[in-house]
């Protein structure tokens, strides 16, 4: 009996150890390398929501994944520190940017498509436009032209290579090379069938890019684009083609920005209000059930040392509303041990000794305790579920945590140290 | 002892009426849906110059832009409402504030399409659905081996009965307060609220259908209504002590915590006061009158 105690005194002892080196914001085996993770309400940022039209798609997860890695690559540009992109319900894209306060810079350059079409020659009296150069936008690229109906959303991929030339075997121009998809196969070798021995131009953002001769039909899907100085340029191009291809059309559909000092006033508060709460539950605690009373305090203290570093090493993001969840859970930690010192008291009521009326208070209030957790965890794993992401996705999972942790502290934590207690000469101390 | 189970009579009329009082004010006063529902566009601003912060709704009139509000949060601060906005409606109008207000800064933008908040109010309710299905299929598992005549459907729909309870009453008065004061509006947070409010509330009870379980096998031919009555007494000090500490928690976080949780934590301390009171008044009281019944 006792040398179970001992045992779970050390576990104890020895998770709160590992706990307060997570905890603390500098520890000299990992550095800072274990943060905290802040949400954008209390650090500031930008958040954007894309709504994905999957509508023409055959492989819908595929197609927003992909649409979400370009996000990504896009975000990565702007230079965010630990930005957030995950895919929600079946059609939508979150973007989270700590940090960022120019909302439109980042939509810019985050939700701009480059539009790559493919025009045919024409004239001034046909309503054919001149364009630019791609290369050097002041020279007005020659001839007129006009547009066809096939575009980039037709492309399936783009590369930099070098072209060989057939008849010597030697490598020698940087060629961009581009591949449509099978839509695009049969609109292209209708319009290189169509355009014999004409130019047909490759047109970047209203720039050509280049204008070659069609020498005969290309019913192959790809096409080289050459023109480029050197492979650098060629890689260019092939990245801005890939990038500019947005799998799948995308719209803008939720917008916010939210500024730091409202951010840190926010965390600021409600680190207060914490512990505030935590100060007045304690004197309520101690006022009401004396030594066990404190005894459950010490645990309280334990609990929100052991959950904050779980949060930190997850790492949960820590939004107002997780941690007002975090808060919330620190008045859930502290039933689990009114309803067991209530059991106490009248399992010695009953005219039980002190150690009996621990051990069977604890086992009989277990059944409630369990019980009624429970149903708070399943409402926590549905809103976790259900919510896709944001607040009320954090304020689940800090209050999962929470009650998780809180069973193991009210429980286990006070209970031995109960006992512990119990079994000494400072016995004539406990009082419930 | 007190009497709490012997005059439910009392507790489930004052109960109905709050109820039907919540129907009257949520269809009467209407609820104040925030932009996460509504869709719309919410911009928070400051000025050091108060009067200058004033002129902004000149500038909505001189561009003929309808449907705005505007609202002195605090002394430098403003609030302008407006539908859906887009970006480069969105640049006009601040480089418009600029240059009628030098320090214009704008400290907070949101804008929602109407698609996010269709998807969000769809996924609140299959949320609310789902929740409530979960805790009367989880009592009825948790309560399984009950003897008869006790049922643990009927424990499991009591519960969701205490369940609806405190949820309509508790958003019957965010109605009433919603339409006195701006801040307490309809959003994700109030959902995420009324979900913890379901939580707590089964909590509650399920810790009082515990004791009457462990009462009821203790002395299975002692009439229900006294069970129940020695079980909620039991367990009342435990249930106001519990409810003492959220409160005070959440207190707390009320009067300390940041405004844009504000109205979240109120919601969540009206819903939990009722949660404890439906546990002992609603949801026992409820279970004991139904088997009473089919009893006798």
């Amino acid at each position: 009996m006792k040398k179970g105690l001992w045992l779970s005194l050390s576990v104890i002892v020895i998770v709160l150890a590992v706990s307060v080196l997570i905890d603390l914001p500098k520890s000299f085996l990992w550095g800072d390398r274990i943060k905290a993770m802040l949400g954008l309400d209390l650090i500031g940022g930008t958040e954007l929501i894309y709504q994905a039209d999957l509508s023409q798609s055959q492989d819908k997860i595929k197609d927003l994944n992909n649409l979400s890695s370009v996000f990504r690559n896009r975000v990565d540009e702007l230079g965010v520190s630990e930005p957030n992109i995950q895919t929600t319900g079946n059609d939508k894209i979150l973007i989270e940017l700590p940090g960022i306060k120019d909302i439109d810079q980042a939509i810019d350059k985050i939700g701009a498509t480059y539009e790559l079409v493919f025009m045919v020659e024409s004239t001034a009296e046909e309503g054919g436009v001149q364009l630019g150069d791609y290369y050097d936008p002041a020279f007005t690229y020659p001839g007129y032209w006009k547009l066809t109906d096939l575009t980039g959303r037709q492309l399936k991929s783009a590369d930099a290579t070098f072209q060989s030339d057939n008849q010597s075997g030697f490598q020698s121009d940087a060629v961009t090379s581009i591949k449509f998809d099978n839509v695009g196969k049969e609109k292209f070798a209708k319009l290189t069938g169509e355009n014999l021995q004409k130019r047909i131009a490759i047109v970047l953002d209203n720039k050509i890019v280049s204008a070659p001769t069609v020498q005969n039909e290309i019913t192959n899907g790809e096409a080289v684009i050459t023109g480029s100085n050197d492979i650098k340029e060629a890689q260019q191009l092939a990245k801005r083609l890939n990038e500019g291809m947005l799998p799948v059309p995308a719209n803008l559909i939720a917008q916010r920005n939210i500024g730091a000092t409202l951010g840190q006033d926010s965390l600021k508060q409600s680190a207060v209000a914490g512990l505030v709460g935590l100060f007045l539950v304690s004197i309520f605690m101690v006022f009401y059930y004396r030594t066990s009373g404190l005894i459950a305090v010490i645990a309280l203290v334990i609990y929100s040392i052991i959950t904050l570093a779980i949060f930190k090493l997850i790492p949960v993001t820590l939004s107002l509303a997780g941690i007002a969840g975090f808060i919330l859970s620190i008045g859930m930690a502290i039933d689990a041990n009114i309803l067991i010192f209530e059991r106490m008291r009248e399992e010695l009521r009953s005219g039980k000794v002190l150690n009996l009326a621990i051990v069977d208070g604890f086992k009989r209030a277990w059944s409630s305790v369990r019980d009624s957790n429970f149903s708070s965890i399943l409402t926590c794993i549905i809103l976790y579920y259900i919510s896709g992401s944001g607040p009320v996705r954090g304020f689940a999972i800090t209050l999962l945590i929470g009650i998780l942790v809180s069973l193991f502290t009210a429980i286990t934590v006070t209970r031995t140290i109960l006992l512990l207690i119990s079994s000494t000469k400072l016995k004539r101390f406990i009082h419930v | 002892m007190f009497n709490i189970i012997k005059k439910s009579n009392y507790w489930l009329v004052f109960s109905g009426i709050l109820m039907a009082l919540s129907i009257f004010f949520i269809a009467v006063l209407g609820l104040r849906w925030g932009v996460d529902y509504k869709g719309g566009t919410i911009i928070e601003a400051t000025s050091a110059d108060p009067e200058k912060l004033s002129s902004i709704e000149s500038i909505f009139k001189k561009k003929e832009i309808t449907g705005f509000q505007i609202k002195q949060a605090s002394n430098n601060q403003i609030i302008i409402k407006l539908p859906v906005i887009d970006n480069e409606k969105h640049n006009e109008l601040t480089s418009a504030f600029k240059e009628k207000i030098s320090d214009y800064s704008e400290t907070s933008y949101s804008s929602v399409g109407p698609v996010i908040s269709e998807d969000l109010t769809r996924r609140s309710i299959m949320a609310v659905i789902l929740a409530s299905l979960g805790i009367i299929i989880y009592i009825a598992y948790a309560f399984r081996k009950l003897p008869k005549p006790l049922s643990p459907w009927r424990f499991g729909i009591s519960a969701v009965i205490a369940i609806i309870h405190d949820l309509l009453i508790t958003t019957g008065i965010v109605a009433v307060i919603g339409y006195y004061a701006s801040w307490m509006e309809i959003d994700v947070l109030f959902i995420t609220a009324l979900l913890t409010i379901m939580g707590f509330s089964v909590h509650d009870t399920i810790v009082v259908y515990d004791r009457l379980r462990e009462n009821f096998l203790h002395n299975p031919h002692q009439k229900i209504e006294v069970t129940a009555e020695e079980s909620v007494n039991q367990t009342l000090a435990r249930s106001i002590n519990t409810s003492l500490t959220v409160l005070v928690v959440l207190a707390a976080l009320f009067i300390l915590g940041g405004e844009s949780i504000r109205h979240f934590v109120l919601t969540l301390i009206i819903g939990i006061a009722f949660g404890t009171y439906s546990s002992i008044f609603v949801a026992t009281a409820i279970l004991s009158k139904w088997h009473a019944k089919t009893s006798r």
